[in-house]
């Protein structure tokens, strides 16, 4: 069936099994590769991507549910040798990413977080960082250099753009 | 065999047109509604859905919110996990169902699970139901020829089933306002501290508690647990036990064993019948001291 | 000389397409015209196959079969020895063990037709754990289940040991653990004019190419192995990918079009390899004051259902059996031994952990006998310069052993946090600190490198802007733990040029020298000292003795023409090895490192929560620092993992909780920040001092935790995992708690 949605900005089409995996039509049907499958159970966060600004697993969606909403992937952050977003560049920076297959998830579910820290004008400690990635697992890093990149771009963030964001 | 990711879905636009779906076609529909306990199902092939799926997704605007109505704290079916966790209002008025939203899976699912879904998938272990049962709550079941309002506690006759009917949506979940001072309790005990299975949850509130002479008196109380039996249990008779009753140690006593007698825990591979019972135990210790240090 | 690029933070090689997601892994790679492959796998652990069939109601039109009759010549992987069939043909040693292998266009089809192969067999009896095999009752492997047995000894514990003023007994277990790699396995393979391209997750290219070599009875330059982006290995993707190469270069032989195979999660975590479960058993003797003067350690490793690499872990983990210990007399003696389970294999620290585990639990049994700290012991006896170990091997230098037990006791306030844990259970929620002293031996074992001729090239030629830019020739792969960036610097920093001048060729068989597998914690010290040589060399073939300014450098380059210099590896002097005996140098050299975890136990629910984790590490040079830290703080969560969360439920030979959900790996949420102190001390073999420095993080953690939950919960246990359910019955079994 026709689906239609807002891709990274831009308004898509995509002609997909109601009960398809949203994963399944990025990866396959649109050939967006940066989301990850590493689990299929929603368990591991390397498919995360923004659906209206809130991080969810794009294994668990059907692809029927996104009709109408606005999608946000991986590739919508940088153009190919265009500038990094903040929290890309800290994470090159602190060397967050090894392997790198769960880095996507990584970048969206702490996109999400640094988003809602600024509209909260909260700030983030090591606590609130844990809980934000805990639905992203990593077997590499054992999680500081995340951690720390992800802390390293919300004090790039200041307080006085979050007031008028 | 058809790819079930090809069957047929039906997205009404209200709650009155699911409803009259299910009137017409209820033994046949699938009820989707966040889809993380559905699409995990269909992708391990637990789940192979004939007939077809009813999304109810899009009637959010009739089915999502968390407001007061008649002395009721009030949640739609479509509520997530990530709206309790974030409500003012269920904060003050139900503080262990936050407490609970706020441990189920992690941010991703919280965005996408729904208190209907919990409810609805009627697992033993899912996290919603005890505190939902510790503090009196009622679903609201709608069918074509109404709806009916019916206790949690007499949701679940048997393991993974629920009392609700084909022709019938649930809309909605009921908490009572508290109208006089409580104590509540939520544990969740499981093998890591995000996306992770219950292995015993104990909820609990006691309603009016003071301090007499012998020690002090509970008023009333509600027990809820999960993990520990084939459904999500209310410990009636160990709440009998304490109800009006001065918390003295041998009391505490009695009604720890009252509460091994109601639960039915096995062993599986996430956890033994022997560790579920003596912690679930554990657990209600663990909140009804605190009432002695509390009060 | 100050290097200026070595000892940097230079931005990862890779880093910034794996920020923005360009990095392509094997299932994001396309071919035109490839079709997707599965494996049917058997639903019992040991049988007698009768037949395979295809149920003939089944429209298999558009599919395609492939069974053992299909392997064109010799049905067998080769590795050390070749017992593992590429498809079960007569026999069944496994659950999951592959059967027929199915293709087609459409995924959905695919996984269909998987329930409509019919294998008809006899069940045989089964062995499912290590008492059994031992028996050897039913034989899985020869005459006896042994695929290996080694045997060290030093001295005469036979005679010293009865003759201790203390003398200790006790027994270790642990358990499988899973890679867990995110990625899970995959492979493409496809056959054009009779060569064979195979691009896959993977460790080892020239693994895979030796085998397929063998299997499909190809020369050198008819099979092509490329390592595609790989998300992670930990050793899991070392020997496994060959087997999964020779499946779908079958699939592809067959359809005679490009196949790609990628596992589901629940196929990764029932079929690949674990590591290995462990029983060891140590008699330890003492003099009064805990000083060790006798051991005799038992280790029995459950090698699975066929033998892979087993006996080389099984040698790493018997000379890895003493650890960080000066003891006289010594006997060692392991075997690994065959059952119906999945077969075993490399996980990151190849058998260390395990034995590691056994002497860090024996070490704090002879503190708590003798009544000294667990710090105080190691003190007491931990390896010095000048002394021997196991093999005799005398450590001449470089013995850090006392510098980061002394680093990691400070930082972690051990003495104090320990004295204050001691005794004190009354609390709600009791604490504990737990230590853990450590050596791993870097590169491969014995003659290993010496047998193994590794090669790695440097090419330095004049890029068109007339700038000199130098390109890294190796086989080594970038799994994670950041070669592409270190011999990036590593070549840089020899050549005198820019990071930004070095490129890496693409770890692809035809165009690269067999730098050796990447494995063993060999990477930066061995290949990379190959690159650093190879930079030297060239810079001689200039007519340069050392670095030398740019401008000198093009111009040389402009007369001469681009260098290429290949180094191949040679033995340090003096190394010598008895691989029969097992006396002489085990390692080139060794790590030492230190761990300390402190936690808190839930009075109420017996569940841990990790406080603090310190952990000091040899590394010889950091390269990069923070790579190196993302090495240690890595390899400690997986041990820690390991240690309190990671549990394989095996029952009937295959793994019931093989889901993510169901095994727990640790979140963000459950770790607490690694406090990780880098210890220099230069190893003059490698590059610019470089020690191995892969493995080693995953040796601490385990003891560390267990000991810190040992003194929290009043209680000691000898096994790894260990669950809430662990704690809880063995308080209720010393009546610590009530029951009911
Ligand atoms: C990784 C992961 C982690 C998880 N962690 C937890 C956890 O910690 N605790 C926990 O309790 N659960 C957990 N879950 C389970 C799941 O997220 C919850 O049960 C969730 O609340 C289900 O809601 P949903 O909207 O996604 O349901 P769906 O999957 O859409 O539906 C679930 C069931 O309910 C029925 N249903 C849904 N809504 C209605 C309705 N309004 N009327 C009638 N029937 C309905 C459906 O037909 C279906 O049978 C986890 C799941 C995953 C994948
Ligand atoms: S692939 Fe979606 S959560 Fe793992
Ligand atoms: S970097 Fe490999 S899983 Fe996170």
């Amino acid at each position: 069936m026709k689906i239609t949605f807002e891709l990274n900005g831009a308004l898509t089409t995509v002609d997909s099994p109601p009960l398809a995996r949203f994963l399944d039509v990025l990866r396959d049907t649109l050939g967006l590769t940066a989301t990850k499958e590493g689990c299929g159970e929603g368990e591991c966060g390397t498919c995360s991507i923004l659906v209206d600004g809130e991080v969810v697993n794009a294994c668990l969606l059907p692809a029927i549910q996104v009709f109408g909403r606005s999608v946000e992937t991986l590739e919508s952050l940088s153009d190919p040798a265009g500038p990094l977003s903040k929290l890309q560049e800290s994470l090159l920076a602190t060397d967050g990413a090894q392997c790198g297959i769960c880095t996507p998830g990584m970048v969206m579910a702490g996109t999400a977080f640094l988003r809602q820290l600024k509209a909260t004008g909260a700030q983030p400690c090591d606590r609130s960082i844990r809980q934000a990635i805990a639905g992203n697992l990593c077997r590499c890093t054992g999680y500081s250099k995340i951690i720390e990149g992800i802390k390293m771009a919300a004090a790039q963030g200041t307080p006085q753009e979050s007031a008028h964001d | 065999m058809t790819d079930p990711r090809k069957i047929e879905v039906f997205s009404p636009e209200t709650l009155s047109a699911a409803v009259q779906v299910l009137a017409e076609v209820g033994s046949e529909a699938h009820i989707l509604a966040g889809g993380t306990d559905l699409m995990v199902a269909l992708e391990k092939g637990f789940w192979q859905p004939k007939g077809f799926v009813l999304n109810i997704s899009r009637i959010e605007p009739e089915l999502r919110y968390i407001r007061m109505e008649d002395g009721d704290v009030c949640m739609g079916a479509l509520t997530t996990f990530a709206d309790i966790a974030r409500s003012d209002l269920l904060n003050t008025e139900a503080p262990s169902l936050v407490a609970a939203a706020r441990e189920i899976g992690a941010q991703q699912i919280q965005n996408r699970a729904t208190i209907g879904g919990n409810i609805m998938n009627a697992s033993p272990a899912g996290d919603s139901m005890p505190p939902l049962l510790a503090l009196d709550a009622r679903v609201v079941l709608k069918s074509n020829e109404g709806p009916r309002t019916l206790p949690l506690f007499s949701f679940y006759p048997a393991y993974r089933e629920t009392v609700s009917q084909p022709s019938e949506l649930l809309t909605e979940v009921r908490i009572a306002r508290r109208d006089s001072p409580t104590q509540d309790y939520f544990r969740k005990v499981a093998p890591r501290r995000a996306q992770a299975i219950s292995k015993v949850i104990l909820a609990a509130r006691a309603w009016n508690v003071e301090e007499t002479e012998e020690g002090p008196r509970i008023g009333s109380i509600r027990l809820g647990v999960g993990s520990v039996a084939p459904t999500p249990l209310r410990l009636f008779e160990t709440e009998r036990l304490l109800e009006k009753a001065v918390l003295t140690p041998s009391l505490m006593g009695a009604a720890g064993h009252m509460l091994e007698t109601e639960i039915s825990p096995i062993d599986d591979m996430r956890s033994t019948a022997e560790y579920r019972r003596q912690v679930c135990r554990r657990l209600l210790d663990d909140f009804l001291s605190n009432l002695l240090l509390e009060s | 000389m100050n290097p200026k690029i070595v000892g940097t933070r230079v931005p990862r090689d890779d880093g910034r397409q794996k920020v923005t997601g360009e990095s392509l892994y094997v299932d994001d790679i396309d071919i035109p015209g490839m079709i997707y492959g599965t494996t049917v796998r058997s639903p019992v652990a040991s049988a007698k196959v009768v037949s395979v069939d295809w149920d003939e109601g089944y429209d298999w039109t558009g599919i395609v079969r492939v069974t053992a009759k299909d392997i064109p010549g010799e049905n067998s992987l080769p590795l050390l020895i070749d017992d593992q069939k590429i498809l079960a043909d007569r026999r069944i040693l496994h659950m999951h063990e592959p059967i027929a292998l199915l293709a087609c266009s459409d995924p959905t089809r695919l996984r269909e037709a998987r329930g409509h192969v019919r294998l008809r067999y006899k069940s045989q009896p089964m062995v499912s754990q290590i008492e059994d095999s031992l028996e050897a009752e039913v034989k899985v492997f020869g005459a006896d289940n042994v695929f290996k047995d080694i045997q060290i000894s030093k001295g005469d514990p036979a005679t010293i040991l009865p003759k201790c003023h203390h003398r200790l007994e006790e027994s270790y277990i642990t358990g499988h653990q899973e890679h867990l790699y995110l990625e899970p396995q995959g492979m493409i393979g496809a056959w054009q004019d009779g060569v064979l391209t195979l691009t896959g997750s993977l460790q080892c290219p020239y693994y895979v190419h030796k085998a397929m070599k063998a299997v499909f009875g190809l020369k050198d330059d008819e099979v092509r192995v490329n390592q595609a982006v790989t998300g992670g290995g930990f050793g899991g993707k070392e020997e496994y990918p060959s087997l999964l190469a020779a499946h779908v270069a079958l699939l592809a032989r067959k359809s005679g079009t490009p196949v790609k195979m990628v596992y589901e999660r629940a196929e990764d975590m029932c079929a690949t390899t674990k590591r290995h479960p462990s029983e060891v058993t140590i008699h330890g003797g003492v003099d009064e004051d805990g000083h060790l003067l006798a051991l005799d350690v038992d280790v029995v490793l459950d090698g699975g259902a066929y033998c892979t690499l087993s006996p080389v872990v099984l040698s790493r983990a018997v000379l890895h059996a003493i650890s960080a210990y000066r003891c006289d007399h010594v006997a060692v003696r392991g075997r690994v031994v065959a059952t119906n389970t999945p077969p075993n294999g490399a996980f990151r620290g190849f058998g260390a952990p395990q034995t590691i585990f056994a002497m860090e639990r024996m070490m704090d049994l002879i503190a708590e006998t003798v009544g000294i700290s667990p710090a105080e012991v190691r003190c007491r006896n931990h390896l010095q310069n000048g002394d021997s170990t196991a093999t005799g091997q005398i450590l001449q230098q470089g013995v850090s052993a006392g510098a980061v037990l002394q680093k990691a006791l400070d930082a972690s306030d051990f003495h104090s946090k320990w004295e204050a844990y001691q005794g004190s259970h009354s609390n709600r929620n009791r604490r504990g600190i737990g230590i853990a002293l450590f050596m791993h031996g870097c590169g491969f074992t014995g003659h290993g490198e010496r047998d193994l001729k590794s090669r790695a090239a440097l090419r330095l030629f004049l890029d068109p802007q007339g700038k000199p830019r130098a390109q890294v020739l190796a086989s080594t792969t970038d799994i994670g733990q950041g070669m592409r960036t270190t011999f990036r610097q590593i070549a840089a920093e020899t050549l005198g040029i820019a990071f930004e001048q070095v490129e890496l060729a693409p770890a692809n068989t035809a165009g690269v020298p067999n730098s050796g597998p990447t494995v063993a914690s060999r990477t930066c010290m061995v290949v990379g000292g190959l690159v650093a040589e190879a930079g030297k060399g060239c810079l001689q073939e200039l007519g340069f003795s050392g670095t030398t300014s740019e401008v000198e450098l093009a111009a040389a380059l402009a007369s001469t023409g681009a260098v290429t210099c290949e180094r191949e590896y040679e033995p340090p002097p003096g190394l010598v090895w008895d691989d029969k005996n097992y006396r002489g140098s085990a390692y080139p050299t060794y790590g030492f490192g230190c761990t300390i975890c402190e936690v808190e136990v839930d009075a109420v629910t017996f569940e841990t929560r990790i406080l603090d984790v310190v952990t000091c590490q040899d590394v010889g040079r950091a390269i990069h620092p923070s790579i190196v830290e993302g090495q240690i703080e890595g390899g400690t969560v997986q041990a820690l993992g390991f240690a309190g969360f990671e549990k394989v439920v095996m029952h009937d030979g295959t793994m019931r909780n093989h889901d993510v959900s169901n095994y727990v790996i640790p979140t963000a949420a459950d770790i607490a920040p690694i406090r990780v102190l880098i210890h220099e001390e230069p190893y003059s073999g490698g590059p610019f001092g470089a020690k191995g420095i892969g493995e080693m993080p995953m040796d601490g953690g385990a003891p560390a935790y267990v000991a810190a939950v040992s003194q929290a919960a009043g209680v000691s246990f000898q096994q790894v995992p260990i669950l809430a359910e662990d704690v809880f019955a063995e308080l209720l079994k010393k009546k610590a708690v009530k029951r009911s």
